[in-house]
């Protein structure tokens, strides 16, 4: 008995094991959804190599999938001694189904390590309605999420020939209130054209009014091309979107939704059979030919344009064939195509460049052009009127060069200057400008440039700065504008009657400003232990107090100065003004 | 004196040469003889050592009608090196590529470069120079604003033109000497040019140039050259079968 328990016990363990290691899982995000409310399909595989599923059996059983968001991790196993590099990836599909009922998603292959691996059936139950009406306020009644947005497909032909142009359109409706909004994928998936060659796109809104209600329509619209016969289709247009709105208590509601429009079924005709110079063109056109003159110039060139414009694959239009012109040498055709705008008009236009070589009257034939009208089921050829066109002979021809031979050979040497390029300079001033210079090279005197400014500026600066410390420093300036202050005094006083009176006064001021302090009242005691103070020479102080003393006699004295003593007691004071500026200078700095 | 006078009057002969031949070359052009006029302005440009855009220019052009696109499309490239406003340069340079097999584009440089400065900075040196400038004039008004009325944001503001005037001065010099350095642009010469994994002519190429196809010239060695490719490819190539010309950078 204890035996057989434990038998039990490692079957059990071993089916868990098994269980575990199974490489490919998938579960639904819910088991009961409304139709076309969204839920989501969940696919887990584990292995080496691990292919994309095979969900065709899933669409095949009515359940519309959208883009999946996919999760890949890789890691690597070490065992004995061996690595193994294991892939591990989910997808996860937004799936919606339209109908109610019960649905049961079949069994999905997934190839693991070149083995098919099936997940297990899964059930969910669809009930009827998706939304419940929701009252939306500009709006009567309560409407659901599906009549507030919703998506149409819709093509303007179901059965075309082969070539003939088919207007795809994919409309998203979205009631016209200022409460409702769509928001989709960043990029908007497009149904799958396989089998179609794609023309022009474009996408515009306008408003229509769909069942009663008034909705703003955004349209893509696409010119599509089929490109063989047979039973062609144009896949399903599914998205994922969100819809916001308003309710009426102004609170946002929002629901998510798979847009869905389905596949569009296109029967493609061959074409009867082609009648010599077919074009290739299949559509509605019309051909136009235009001469730019009839009176026209040996050696000069005259552009013959033809157009094809209408509705149809202009890369399909091969040129018209201009038949051999023994009187002119033709180039060409250029090739221009102009499509129109929001519409599968087109305009191809092909410009040959007629060159006559020989003076006289000349006729340039009818053109045909052949296309399929699909509209009469049948080929229709359009022609280009005949020109009769008068060619005179020109002065020197010089726009030819003939050489030797027949009339023929000379034909066929014949070259034709075509102003494809700009002409040669022939200046000689040109010959040694060097104008411009290499954007991309400066010269020594482009580097060197910036020191010009930069020396304006350093000098502005330091002036600048000089004058403000002058302004506002009043030592510093009464010692900047002592001297010359002193000198100007001396000079004066020395052209004045009598000089000595104020020699003691100017020399007492210039040491004061020097010093800056208050001249009033100072003697030359006073004077002594400024400079005493300021540490002075010896020999400077002495003589600068010699001199006032001298001064000061010279003012008191109860007789005027001799000329010579007068003189000297001047230079001795411009002296001691030298002498004390520098040494006070010395001492500042 | 008379040796400055001297040089002056051979310097003036050798101009009035040099017109000369320009105005043959040209008057050979215009009859045709276009190998005659490249010649003629090959010795203008080889002999005479001019190198105005003109003169390149019209080699381009005489390059051109004889059908050596190759050559025509370096010489017109060499034209806007020297002028990149040379507009007529531009045009017929864009008729000759359109020409050429498959007018290659020229490779970003800015991909290929390892000097960050050429990979991401987006200024040219001469714009970064005339930045400099402005910084230096702004922070010249800013100091005289000062004096106006002295207010420490007209400080703050000159020292940040100081600085910017300084750093964009200091990217000036960088960059010009970063694209002094830069690779040269190539011309495909001849018809095919086989371009080799390495500088062995009897290994198979890894890839052909076409004449008149633009590449970039990375570096030089022994005769051959290490091209780089739109696209990213990457080879080396005999050096006779290219012209290098200076690439713009900027």
């Amino acid at each position: 008995m204890k035996h057989g328990s434990r038998l039990l016990l490692i079957a059990w363990l071993a089916a868990c094991a098994a269980h575990a290691r199974e490489p490919v899982t998938a579960s639904v995000s819910a088991t009961r959804a409304a139709a076309g409310e969204i839920f989501y399909i969940t696919l887990h595989a584990n292995g080496s190599d691990v292919k994309e599923p095979d969900l065709g059996p899933v669409a095949a059983a009515g359940v519309q999938l959208g883009s999946p968001s996919v999760q890949s991790s890789t890691s690597m196993q070490y065992i004995n001694g061996k690595s193994s590099v294991i892939q591990s990836r989910a997808w996860r599909y937004p799936a919606s189904v339209a109908q109610e009922g019960t649905i049961t998603i079949p069994r999905i292959s997934i190839t693991v390590d070149g083995r098919e691996y099936f997940t297990q059936p899964m059930t969910i139950e669809i009930s009827r309605v998706a939304d419940t009406p929701v009252p939306v306020p500009g709006k009567g009644g309560k409407l659901s999420v599906e009549e507030m947005a919703f998506v149409r497909a819709v093509t303007d032909k179901s059965s075309v020939y082969q070539g003939e142009p088919l207007t795809l359109r994919l409309q998203i409706y979205q009631l016209n209130t200022g409460y409702i909004s769509i928001t989709g994928p960043r990029s908007l998936p497009m149904p799958d054209t396989e089998g179609f060659y794609p023309g022009p796109e474009w996408q515009d809104t306008h408003m229509e009014n769909y069942k009663d209600q008034e909705y703003e329509v955004t349209e893509f619209g696409r010119v599509l091309y089929p490109a063989m016969p047979g039973e062609l289709k144009i896949g399903a247009w599914n998205w994922q979107g969100m819809v916001r709105w308003h309710d009426t208590r102004r609170r946002v509601q929002s629901a998510a939704r798979m847009f869905t429009a389905p596949e569009i079924a296109i029967t493609v005709m061959s074409l009867p059979e082609q009648p010599e110079g077919f074009s290739g063109a299949v559509g509605k056109f019309r051909f136009t030919a235009q001469l730019a003159q009839t009176a026209l110039t040996q050696g000069t060139p005259v552009r013959l344009t033809f157009t094809v414009s209408g509705e149809g694959n202009p890369n399909t239009i091969s040129a018209p064939r201009l038949p051999d012109l023994a009187w002119a040498h033709v180039s060409g055709p250029e090739t221009e195509t102009r499509q129109e705008e929001h519409s599968p008009e087109v305009a191809k236009t092909f410009s040959y460049l007629l060159t006559p070589l020989e003076a006289g009257t000349h006729t340039i034939p009818s053109v045909p052009f052949v296309f399929f009208a699909p509209i009469i089921k049948n080929y229709k050829t359009e022609q280009s009127p005949e020109y009769q066109v008068t060619v005179d002979a020109a002065d020197g021809g010089n726009t030819l060069v003939a050489v030797g031979g027949s009339a023929d050979a000379q034909r066929s040497r014949i070259q034709v200057f075509e102003e494809k390029i700009l002409p040669v300079i022939t200046e000689g001033d040109a010959l040694f400008s060097e104008s411009g210079a290499n954007s991309a090279r400066l010269s020594i005197l482009a580097l060197l440039s910036p020191a010009l400014p930069l020396l304006v500026f350093i000098v502005l600066f330091a002036w600048l700065a000089w004058r403000g410390r002058l302004s506002r420093d009043q030592g510093y300036a009464r010692r900047f504008y002592a001297k010359n202050k002193c000198l100007k005094a001396l000079k004066e006083a020395r052209a004045s009657a009598e000089p000595s009176e104020n020699l003691d006064v100017l020399l007492k001021v210039f040491i004061a400003d020097m010093l800056n302090v208050n001249e009033a009242g100072l003697t030359s005691s006073d004077v002594e232990d400024l400079l005493k103070e300021r540490r002075i020479a010896e020999d400077s102080i002495a003589m600068t107090v010699r001199v006032l003393r001298a001064c000061e006699r010279a003012r008191y004295a109860g007789r005027n100065a001799g000329p010579e003593e007068t003189e000297a007691l001047c230079t001795a004071t411009e002296n001691v003004v030298e002498q004390l500026h520098a040494a006070l200078q010395e001492t500042q700095s | 004196m008379i040796t400055a006078f001297l040089i002056t009057m051979s310097a003036l002969g050798a101009s009035g040469d040099a017109a000369r031949l320009f105005e043959e070359a040209g008057t050979a052009y215009s009859q045709g003889n276009y190998e005659e006029a490249a010649g003629k302005y090959s010795e203008l440009n080889l002999m005479h050592n001019i190198h105005s855009p003109a003169l390149l220019y019209n080699l381009g052009n005489a390059y051109y009608m004889q059908g050596r696109l190759g050559k025509a499309v370096l010489h017109y490239a060499a034209a806007l090196t020297i002028d990149p406003g040379f507009e007529p340069a531009r045009k017929n340079l864009e008729q000759a590529l359109g020409e050429t097999k498959r007018s290659l584009p020229v490779p970003d440089i800015r991909q290929v470069s390892a000097n960050p400065l050429i990979r991401y900075y987006p200024l040219s040196p001469l714009q970064s120079l005339l930045a400099a400038h402005v910084g230096l004039f702004a922070a010249l008004l800013l100091l005289l604003a000062r004096q106006w009325r002295d207010m420490p944001k007209y400080a703050w503001a000159m020292r940040l033109c100081l600085a910017g005037a300084c750093i964009f001065y200091g990217l000036a010099l960088a960059g010009d000497r970063a694209s002094r350095s830069a690779p040269k642009l190539a011309v495909a010469q001849t018809e095919e040019v086989p371009v080799y994994f390495s500088m062995n002519e009897s290994e198979a190429p890894r890839f052909l140039l076409y004449e008149g196809d633009r590449v970039l010239a990375e570096r030089v060695e022994d005769g051959w050259v290490c091209v780089y490719a739109h696209g990213g490819e990457r080879g080396w190539a005999k050096k006779d079968a290219l012209g290098l010309v200076e690439h713009m950078i900027w």
